[in-house]
């Protein structure tokens, strides 16, 4: 009887920050790792739990579908190699988390949000709460476009941005 | 009933079970007594008319006829013996002493048979008092809040008094440096009655959504401690109900009601001294549509009850009705039948418009009478108050004063008579709640109970079941499964195969025999150790409203992110999972509606994989996904199988036909046991069911022209 453990350690290969190299493969959009030495090529790095563990990566063949290692998080990783997964990951992951609220109004069809994020100011339509999840802290809105907005910890918003979200929470 | 048993000297008396239909068949009493050697059966006169030795009974049985059952023994000499009859009334206490006869060599308990949760509705304590239990922690703040209201009520009747003052002795008085001290006195006077008023609010309403609180997580906490055969008592909508809608009816008494209550008793009686003090004429005329009022208010309230339940029940029949219809809404536009339900719905809103009309009719013949009655009073009070102001037997101030009261008199008697009807709803609100906090789980641990390590080492002895005392569903079922050993139950439906897996569980208790696992009685073992070493996967999984990550991580709470997908993979579900936008963090919506049956059943079979259970139950596991899906996942659940004691109910036998030992069940009881092979070369059940799904179809000649 082989338990869930046995069976994580052997199909989940967890690799230490330092023991991993990175490189990025620019033609392919993907990326070559070295663990160990070993090499492994055509790698496409993903954020299995985006919200509620940003930092855990999981290297995947895009080949073979082979989970290949993770790397529990990634702010661990050295300087260099940090800024190259961030930045491939950045594009893959267009999630910006919402600073501001400056206000929400309902035209009887939708509520139109009028946010300021970290990637700029941004006008959105959403439906309903159907559209506004809660993910432990996290508020994690989907607009009907089904582009993703994060709110990291709806506690810390200021008092204006959360008298808004009261409309739609 | 005197019965001379003549026992002998190590014979005693077990139990005794009185029937209600004696000997001669009619409507009686006709007596059981079991003892340690022997089953008696007694006439109405205590005349023995059967005796049997226990160690002559093979198998005890109760068969159910129309109207009546009888206790049925095979003795071991294959005779059969009808002992005794009795009508359905009885079915469970007869139950109980067949239990006993089978049992009666053995020193464990007798189990009753699934009693179901019964309610009790005679309490020691009003239902109102119980809930106002909940609120001693917060007794201060009640008592604060209270207070304040009294005193505010105290602080309402010195502006009257004030205004006296004012036209008596200062307006009319020509006293203006009094003026403005009269005025302030006022002004100080209302505004300590707000913030008492603020107080009063505040603090009631703080303890009445504490309570509130309180009372929710108790009602759920309670809830949990139930098995799920609580909702063979309960519909789980009757459940959410007493949390949701009863807890607020209960609020409503302790924010508003009780205070209302106590503040309109306190202020009727003060109010009542006062006037009674200025001018006891004038008060008894204000006094005079009291009787009137009473008789009123005790007509409308017997009457409002009704309208008031039939109003209700239109409204709900409405809500019942869309519950009903928008979820079926393919169905309903598949069928093309919208005006169909249109009509249907405006039938029903027809009779709330008629119900509400009822309801405004009553309202209308009861409250502009309670109006006038005030109106006159008051007018007569104006006439005799001002000819005695015109005869200088009184002053105006007095006057002024007594009309001001008069209007605080008449105010708590109004609130007095709205709130006959609230209360009755807060009360019965409290007596469910009452009820269902007073029940007790008829299955739960017993102080013997153990914590065992699983092997999986399964024997069912004698097993037999029914969710109602009348219909056995298991009759008499024996078999036994070894540890790592894999086995299939099949039969048609409704022959019992999810009922075993339930006794397995626990959420029922069989109703005879037993269920060792190692050897132990499951009722010995600790219900939380057996149940989180028993995983299932049943054909309809149950997701909850939350990321697929948490309802993964439902099988084991401290699981790592690697578990998760370790687990997620042996169910095949890593990919699907990957390929969405929010990966393990998308949400799976209430009930698992926002994922499709195969993707809810996957998830479910990886929450069961993670919790790494001694115990594998398969029912139906793979029944909604695809044959190229469900093989990866036999593959899958093959691995994990390995070593594991597995159970596979499937309607699909070619998902069992590799098992180790195949159980087939018929009608609640065990027709077949054996291989694949085995029972298909005995050409029984297992190998006609084999041949239906998988018989050849005859290979079509083609024609020739």
């Amino acid at each position: 009887m082989s338990s869930i453990k046995d069976y994580a350690r052997i199909a989940f290969r967890i690799v230490d920050p330092d023991r991993i190299e990175i490189e990025y493969d620019k033609e392919k959009d993907l990326l070559t790792i070295y663990i160990d030495g070993e090499r492994y090529d055509d790698v496409e790095p993903i954020k299995p739990f985006p919200l509620s563990n940003p930092y855990y990566v999981l290297f995947r063949s895009s080949i073979t579908h082979e989970d290949i290692c993770v790397v529990r998080d990634m702010r661990k990783l050295k300087e260099d190699q940090r800024r190259l997964l961030e930045r491939i990951l950045d594009r893959r992951y267009f999630v910006p988390s919402i600073i501001r609220v400056y206000d929400i109004t309902y035209t009887g069809e939708y509520y139109i949000c009028r946010v300021n994020t970290d990637k700029g100011d941004r006008t959105f339509k959403i439906i309903g709460r159907r559209n506004v999840y809660r993910i432990d802290n996290k508020i994690v809105i989907v607009d009907i476009d089904e582009n993703i907005y994060l709110i990291e910890d709806y506690e810390k918003m200021d008092r204006r941005s959360k008298e808004e979200l009261m409309k739609i929470i | 009933m005197e019965v001379n048993l003549d026992l002998s000297d190590d014979e005693s008396i077990i139990a005794r079970f009185e029937s209600d239909i004696g000997v001669d068949g009619r409507y009686g009493v006709s007596q059981l007594i079991i003892t340690n050697k022997r089953c008696i059966v007694c006439d109405d006169r205590g005349r023995i008319v059967n005796s049997i030795d226990l160690s002559s009974i093979s198998s005890v049985n109760i068969v159910d006829y129309v109207g009546n059952s009888e206790l049925k023994l095979i003795l071991k000499d294959g005779r059969a013996m009808h002992l005794i009859r009795f009508t359905k009334s009885l079915r469970r206490e007869f139950n109980e002493a067949a239990n006993l006869i089978e049992n009666a060599s053995s020193t464990r308990a007798i189990i009753s048979n699934q009693r179901g949760e019964q309610e009790r509705t005679s309490f020691k304590m009003t239902p109102l008092l119980f809930v106002l239990r909940f609120a001693l922690p917060y007794k201060l703040a009640l008592i604060l809040g209270i207070a304040s209201g009294i005193a505010s009520i105290f602080l309402g009747l010195l502006p009257p008094y004030y205004l006296r003052i004012l036209i008596d002795d200062v307006i009319l008085g020509q006293r203006r440096e009094q003026l403005i001290v009269i005025i302030v006195i006022i002004v100080v006077t209302q505004a300590l009655s707000s913030m008492l008023g603020a107080v009063r609010s505040y603090t009631l309403s703080y303890v009445s959504l504490k309570v509130m609180y309180s009372i929710r997580v108790n009602l759920f906490k309670h809830i949990m401690r139930f098995q799920p055969n609580i909702l063979d008592t309960y519909e789980s909508g009757r459940l959410i109900s007493r949390i949701t809608d009863d807890a607020s009816r209960v609020n409503w008494f302790l924010s508003w009601g009780l205070e209302q209550l106590l503040r309109s008793i306190i202020s009727l009686a003060s109010v009542a001294t006062m006037i009674f003090a200025l001018d006891p004429r004038l008060a008894m005329i204000a006094s005079a549509p009291l009787p009137l009022l009473i008789l009123g208010v005790s007509m409308f309230s017997r009457k409002a009850r009704w309208v008031y339940h039939y109003e209700w029940r239109r409204s709900t029949d409405v809500s019942a009705l869309l519950v009903d219809v928008i979820p079926g809404f393919t169905v309903v536009k598949a069928y093309c039948m919208e005006g169909y339900e249109e009509d249907r719905l405006k039938t029903k809103l027809n009779e709330v418009v008629k119900a509400g009309l009822k309801s405004t009719i009553l309202n209308l013949k009861f409250f502009p009478m309670l109006g006038f009655a005030i109106s006159s009073a008051t007018a007569i009070i104006w006439w005799v108050g001002g000819l005695e102001v015109l005869g200088g037997r009184i002053t105006l101030g007095v006057l002024s004063a007594f009309i001001s009261y008069v209007s605080q008199f008449y105010g708590p008697i109004q609130t007095l008579i709205s709130m006959v009807e609230p209360m009755k709803r807060a009360s019965t609100a409290a007596e469910r709640i009452q009820s269902l906090m007073s029940m007790e789980p008829s299955i739960k641990d017993s102080p013997k109970s153990i914590d065992l390590d699983i092997r999986g080492w399964i024997k069912f002895e004698n097993v037999w079941f029914g969710y109602t005392p009348y219909t056995n569903v298991l009759k008499n079922i024996n078999f036994e499964i070894k540890p790592g050993e894999k086995v299939g139950i099949v039969g048609p439906t409704g022959s019992g195969k999810t009922t075993i897996t339930k006794l397995l569980l626990r959420f029922y208790d069989v109703s005879r025999g037993r269920i060792l696992l190692d050897g132990v009685d499951i009722r010995d073992i600790r219900i939380e150790s057996l149940r989180r070493q028993i995983g299932i996967v049943s054909q309809d999984p149950r997701l909850f409203n939350d990321s697929i990550f948490n309802n993964i991580r439902y099988g084991k709470p401290d699981a790592t992110p690697e578990e998760v997908m370790a687990a997620a993979k042996i169910a095949l579900a890593h990919d699907f999972i990957l390929e969405k936008p929010l990966r393990y963090d998308t949400p799976c919506g209430e009930g698992g509606g926002m994922l499709s049956g195969g993707e809810r059943q996957r998830i479910a079979i990886a929450r069961t994989v993670i919790s790494d259970p001694k115990i594998l139950i398969l029912d139906e596991a793979t029944s909604s996904v695809d044959t190229i899906t469900e093989d990866g996942i036999k593959k899958a659940l093959d691995n994990i199988a390995r070593g594991r004691t597995t159970i596979i109910i499937a309607h699909r036998l070619s998902t069992v036909k590799d098992v180790d030992k195949l159980i087939v069940l018929d009608k609640g009881e065990i027709v077949e046991i054996g291989t694949h092979e085995e029972l298909l070369a005995k050409n029984g059940l297992y190998a006609k069911l084999w041949n239906t799904q998988f018989q050849e179809k005859p290979i079509e000649t083609p024609v020739n022209p």
